[in-house]
């Protein structure tokens, strides 16, 4: 298909669907391959981002999805009826964190790192998709195992797992430190 | 108060810890007993920053007092929480002690650092904590991004493509229907059980036992004293008459009545014992 029209085509899809698309489904469409799909699609996200648009185009794995701008939210809280952002307790975030930066994880490696039970907090994040089932544990037991989903990258403008903030080795030095000195203090006599 | 005094230590020491825990109390005391903290880690943590101030001079006695002060007084009812939080009060004193002892060699030859485990654990959660934090920056820039909610008309969500029947078909022929309604019908077949399912109905007893029982304590009543003929004469069909035995010899078991017979063959006299009672 011929590059314009499949830009085209693709934005009526994409604004139709409102949900995100694979790409993958989108490259059957126009009837290209997946890598030159990919390479419309970044055309396209860069004559967004140039030209004086209101939309964007974000990627989320392998899929995308139309979204505003973050320089216009302040004009549309005034319009459309925003959705309530729900708040994450500091408890659901800790426990989010663990998952998100040990995925796939179990109940008990979550527990073992915070230090008490996170049944409810867990639950509760399988409500508001942030984490999904991703399998069991090849363990007595067979336990679950635990993962972020696609909601999560949304929610946390992130492209995929690799855009993860990174803790750096000097900053984990650091807090090693800080640890052992906190120990020592308790427990010297 | 001066709660060295009351643990009893030697006398000289005390007057000068003492003054210097009463300075220190005051900077030490736990403020607000109505925080709420997320686990045992959390707390530790926040005892540990709380008692910065001098690093170095403050004996682990004190931290574990004032970890055991605080659950005492957390108001938390829920087992499973105070559990973990007592989990970790045994296991602060369980390094206290094991500080106190020559420390262990392992394996290789090194010195195990009874703390090491808790540091390592402190360190884990302390890194995740931060990460938490940072996450949750980004979630806040990122909710500056709006999306469209999943809308499929209605049309696009019904739209079925068109059945393409060559290829539907493809694998059908004639015959393979037959052999498969042949498959199918032996399988009906096989279904029914030969025997069970030549069964009739199930029908009611033709002779009521209870009412049998009641007749023949009636019989007794009236005869006191009879033969077995006599009684089974009156009955009408082989049922009753099997029956009717059946009922004698129930009330044979029960000591309701007595049997006699002279000589073999000969007619069994029936008494009643139950009149001769009374």
């Amino acid at each position: 298909m011929e590059k314009r029209k499949a830009e085209a085509v693709m934005e009526a899809i994409l604004f139709t669907m409102g949900e995100s698309v694979e790409i993958a489904r989108l490259a059957e469409t126009i009837e290209e391959s997946v890598k030159d799909t990919k390479a419309i699609l970044s055309k396209m996200k860069e004559r967004y981002e140039q030209e004086n648009r209101g939309i964007t185009l974000i990627e989320l794995e392998e899929s995308v999805q139309l979204c505003t701008k973050p320089e216009m939210y302040e004009y549309l809280i005034k319009i459309a009826k925003t959705p309530k952002k729900y708040v994450l307790t500091d408890t659901l975030m800790e426990t989010l964190s663990i998952i998100a930066y040990k995925q796939p994880v179990t109940r008990l490696e979550i527990e073992r790192i915070r230090g008490v039970s996170c049944d409810h907090a867990v639950n509760r994040l399988l409500e508001f998709n942030l984490i999904t089932e991703v399998g069991r544990l090849d363990a007595p037991g067979r336990p679950l195992l635990f993962g972020t989903t696609e909601e999560f990258l949304r929610s946390f403008g992130v492209k995929s797992l690799d855009e993860l903030p990174e803790l750096n080795a000097v900053q984990i030095e650091e807090f090693k430190q800080q640890a052992e000195a906190e120990v020592q203090m308790q427990l010297d006599i | 108060m001066c709660p060295v005094r009351q643990r009893g230590l030697c006398g000289k020491k005390l007057g000068q810890k003492a003054a210097e825990r009463q300075k220190d109390d005051s900077i030490m005391a736990i403020p607000v007993k109505l925080e709420a903290f997320e686990g045992p880690l959390d707390l530790l943590l926040h005892l540990i920053e709380k008692n910065k101030i001098d690093i170095y001079d403050i004996p682990i006695v004190e931290i574990t007092e004032q970890y055991l002060d605080y659950i005492r007084q957390m108001e938390t009812e829920d087992m499973n929480v105070m559990s973990e939080f007592l989990v970790m009060a045994a296991t602060l004193i369980d390094i206290k002690c094991k500080m106190l002892l020559p420390k262990e060699v392992n394996e290789d030859g090194e010195e195990e650092d009874p703390r090491a485990e808790l540091v390592q654990k402190l360190l884990e959660y302390k890194m995740y904590k931060y990460m938490s934090f940072e996450l949750r920056d980004k979630q806040m820039d990122a909710g500056r991004t709006l999306f469209r909610e999943q809308y499929l008309p209605k049309e696009v969500e019904e739209y079925r493509p068109p059945v393409d029947y060559e290829a539907l078909l493809a694998d059908v022929s004639l015959s393979k229907l037959q052999e498969l309604f042949r498959f199918m019908m032996k399988r009906q077949e096989d279904k029914i059980d030969p025997v069970r399912s030549t069964f009739g109905k199930i029908e009611k007893d033709e002779v009521d036992m209870d009412r049998k029982v009641v007749y023949v304590e009636e019989f007794i009543r009236s005869h006191k004293r009879f033969s077995f003929r006599s009684l089974l004469e009156k009955q009408h069909s082989k049922m009753e008459i099997i029956v009717t035995f059946l009922v004698i010899l129930e009330m044979m078991k029960l000591g309701e009545i007595d049997i006699e017979q002279q000589d073999i063959c000969d007619d069994i006299i029936i008494t009643s014992k139950v009149m001769a009672a009374g």
